[in-house]
């Protein structure tokens, strides 16, 4: 790589950005107490599986790091949020094992992911190590991959044409966004998906920026079958892309009514062999839960039910928590006020960049066009295409629709809501959400000052600074990082 | 009158006082509630609530294990007060009978994550000695199921063998019960406290981890994030 290709790889804030997202996941990965990271003990426990010859093992792997995880207070400190470790002493006890009921570490039962493969290499290098040495190391491998993600927000944004100084500030809100930080310094199969969406991610902007080639349209393809190497929601890539292909294909050629129905026909047929071709046979059936009963009459009452119970205001706003920051095992939450603020400035994000969407339609009301026009002296070019906002909102849609999905199966199958929709979920899509919201804020924000104009009959004055908007979101995001370490992580864990 | 139009510097440096001041206010805030809860045991088993009738004090004997005693962690639940009301929370000796400390609560107390902190002056030389937490809810309307209540463990547990609770409500003494009760203490200053806390992240790391590494990081990820917003600013 040339000093200019490095240059432009790396524009000097995104490296000073990326380098404190380095030290910042190293001090998470060193604070957080071993396993008590969400799922850590059943992750790592499935690390441990890959080795092993049959099942049989497994039932031996999970009583180890039972009794591992139970002398590191894992099972008191995940009860409780009041519980600690003991501090009295100099640290663990290697030989020390707590004198209460130890409840057993399960091994995932949808051990597919190329995180496991990797992190399973790292744990037999280090065979000879302790548990906490292992662990930390697994760590530092989830967070180089954060700093990849990170690394890619900045290209993704710069492409969709956003300047470089844009992009850099929405790069460190990235960076500094505490549960995306919270999971890339865990070890967690999550932070795979984060990797594979943004790389998609990135690869669907150059195809829908540059059009389609034959390299664009392989890499876009490796990036939705790396998805599903990932973890089971990454299947959601491969509909996607049959989609994309959908809409350039119709840019390009303008088909008939007839040629669309063929073409979508063609497509299913598509998506279908494609995703029976890459992915193995159990590992569908797992994801799906084809092959179990409902607990329902119909699926029709299933979904209704499914539906009633998780479309609450209360379930949205555990999700939103679980999404910014409630750490641990779901015990060590942000303040109620910050997420309060925080849900408002989306709500008011989203709104706006729908009615933006919108828009051509919204024209056809003289009322809401009078005063939601696009300021006409903006020249700052801060609202990408469409055609990016569409993308960036199909990939939420689709995400929630995989996840969704997959909860119903398991509700249908059981009659309990048992996994829900924890906000880390969607951290995948940080990226695209991100810049949803803060275009639409910006949007907000303009049209909020032409009515005041319109009603006070004051002269239109359209001009916003964006960056402005980005910088106080870039601040108050590492304001809310440093909050959560120093007054939520280390009083929960330490004192 | 005509509103001066501020310039970039100015707005540059308002943006940076204001950074810095959210950077004082987090680390104020951590320094205000700042106190090492003691460790070596932990709330296990099934829970149960406490309910506090007004005018019926919950009282809660134990022992301190370290010098320097400066707060009493409680869990208190249904904590929204109401005009007219307060809980008062007393640190009393071991017959609960003189009072050491008191404070009144007449709105929600704040929080440190699960805990509703009591603090008062330090006691130098706590080690060792029992005391008495008390807890009364005041309030001239009876809330029926909606009064606050304390957590407490449901079981008698070895671990709290020198605690007793007291529910005046119940007219009922439990011996080797505990509520969900942390006390914490100070090291006197701020260096002793610090170094307290920094011997406890060192704990369950790898051995590369331990002491100065870990404040080396930390100390760099805040100078770092300060850097990083002026530089945010000055962009």
């Amino acid at each position: 790589m040339s000093g200019n290709q490095f240059r432009k790889a790396f524009p000097s804030t995104l490296a000073l950005i990326l380098s404190l997202f380095l030290i910042k996941e190293v001090l998470l990965a060193s604070l957080i107490p071993i396993f008590q990271g969400t799922d850590e003990p059943v992750h790592y426990a499935t690390i441990l599986s890959q080795n092993t010859p049959t099942p049989e093992y497994f039932t031996k792997i999970s009583d180890t790091v039972s009794i591992e995880a139970s002398s590191f207070y894992f099972f008191e400190i995940a009860s409780q949020k009041t519980n600690l470790q003991n501090f009295q002493g100099t640290g663990q006890d290697e030989n020390q094992i707590i004198n209460q009921e130890i409840n057993t570490v399960s091994v995932s039962n949808t051990p597919l992911s190329f995180y496991y493969t990797i992190s399973s290499a790292i744990v037999d290098f280090l065979e000879s190590h302790d548990t906490q040495t292992k662990m930390f190391v697994l760590r530092i491998f989830s967070l180089f991959i954060g700093v990849f993600f990170v690394f890619l927000s900045y290209h993704i944004i710069r492409t969709v044409g956003f300047s470089k100084k844009a992009s850099a500030l929405f790069s460190a809100t990235i960076a500094f966004q505490p549960m995306f930080s919270f999971m890339s310094a865990i070890v967690n199969i999550d932070v795979a998906l984060f990797l594979t969406f943004a790389l998609y991610t990135y690869l669907g902007v150059l195809l829908l920026k540059n059009g389609p080639n034959a390299k664009n349209i392989l890499l876009l393809i490796s990036s939705a079958v790396l998805g599903i190497a990932a973890k089971g929601p990454g299947i959601i890539l491969i509909a996607t892309t049959c989609i994309l292909f959908g809409y350039i294909l119709l840019r390009r050629y303008a088909p008939s009514p007839k040629k669309i129905l063929i073409s979508a026909g063609v497509l299913s047929i598509l998506i279908t062999g494609t995703i029976a071709f890459f992915a193995p046979r159990d590992y569908l059936v797992k994801i799906t839960k084809i092959s179990s009963s409902s607990e329902f009459d119909s699926p029709l009452e299933s979904i209704g039910k499914y539906l009633n119970k998780t479309m609450r205001e209360s379930e949205f706003r555990d999700s939103s928590l679980s999404y910014w920051g409630n750490f641990g095992w779901l015990d060590t939450p942000i303040s109620g006020w910050i997420l309060s603020v925080i849900n408002w400035i989306e709500i008011i994000g989203f709104v706006a960049v729908l009615v933006y969407l919108l828009m051509p339609v919204l024209k056809k009301m003289n009322w809401i066009a009078a005063v939601a026009a696009l300021p006409r002296n903006d020249k700052t070019g801060w609202v990408p295409e469409r055609r990016y906002l569409v993308f960036f909102l199909g990939m939420i849609l689709a995400l929630q629709f995989a996840i969704r999905f997959y909860d119903w199966r398991v509700f249908d199958t059981s009659g309990q809501v048992l996994i829900g929709q924890p906000g880390r979920y969607f951290l995948p899509n940080l990226i695209g959400h991100l810049v949803l919201v803060v275009v639409g804020v910006r949007l907000a924000v303009s049209w909020v000052k032409h009515w005041i104009a319109a009603v006070a009959t004051l002269p239109r004055n359209d001009k916003i600074d964006f960056e402005m908007i980005l910088k106080i979101l870039a601040l108050a995001m590492i304001l809310l990082q440093l909050y959560a370490i120093v007054n939520v992580i280390i009083p929960r864990y330490y004192l | 009158m005509k509103i001066p139009k501020l310039s970039g510097k100015r707005i540059e440096y308002i943006l940076i006082a204001m950074f810095l001041l959210g950077v004082v206010g987090i680390f104020w805030t951590f320094l205000s509630d700042f106190g090492i809860g003691e460790s070596g045991y932990n709330f296990l088993g099934k829970t149960k609530k406490v309910t506090l009738s007004p005018g019926m004090p919950v009282s809660q004997t134990f022992a301190a294990h370290e010098n320097g005693l400066h707060q009493v962690r409680v869990v208190l639940g249904n904590a929204s007060i109401r005009r007219g009301e307060h809980i008062g929370f007393q640190l009393m000796d071991e017959t609960c009978a003189t009072e050491i400390a008191s404070v009144d609560f007449f709105g929600e107390p704040g929080k440190q994550g699960a805990y509703t902190v009591f603090p008062f002056e330090a006691i130098p030389d706590s080690m060792g000695k029992r005391y008495c937490f008390v807890a009364t809810y005041f309030s001239d309307e009876n809330r029926k199921g909606d009064k606050p209540y304390l957590s407490a463990i449901d079981d008698p547990d070895p671990a709290f063998a020198d605690r007793t609770l007291v529910d005046s409500n119940k007219g009922k003494t439990y011996e080797s019960h505990s509520l969900f009760l942390r006390p914490a203490y100070t090291g006197g200053s701020l260096r002793a406290d610090l170094g307290t806390l920094l011997d406890r992240l060192s704990q369950y790391k790898p051995g590369f981890l331990k002491g100065w590494p870990i404040a080396a990081i930390f100390t760099i990820l805040v100078v770092g994030s300060i850097a990083l917003g002026i530089r945010i600013i000055r962009l």
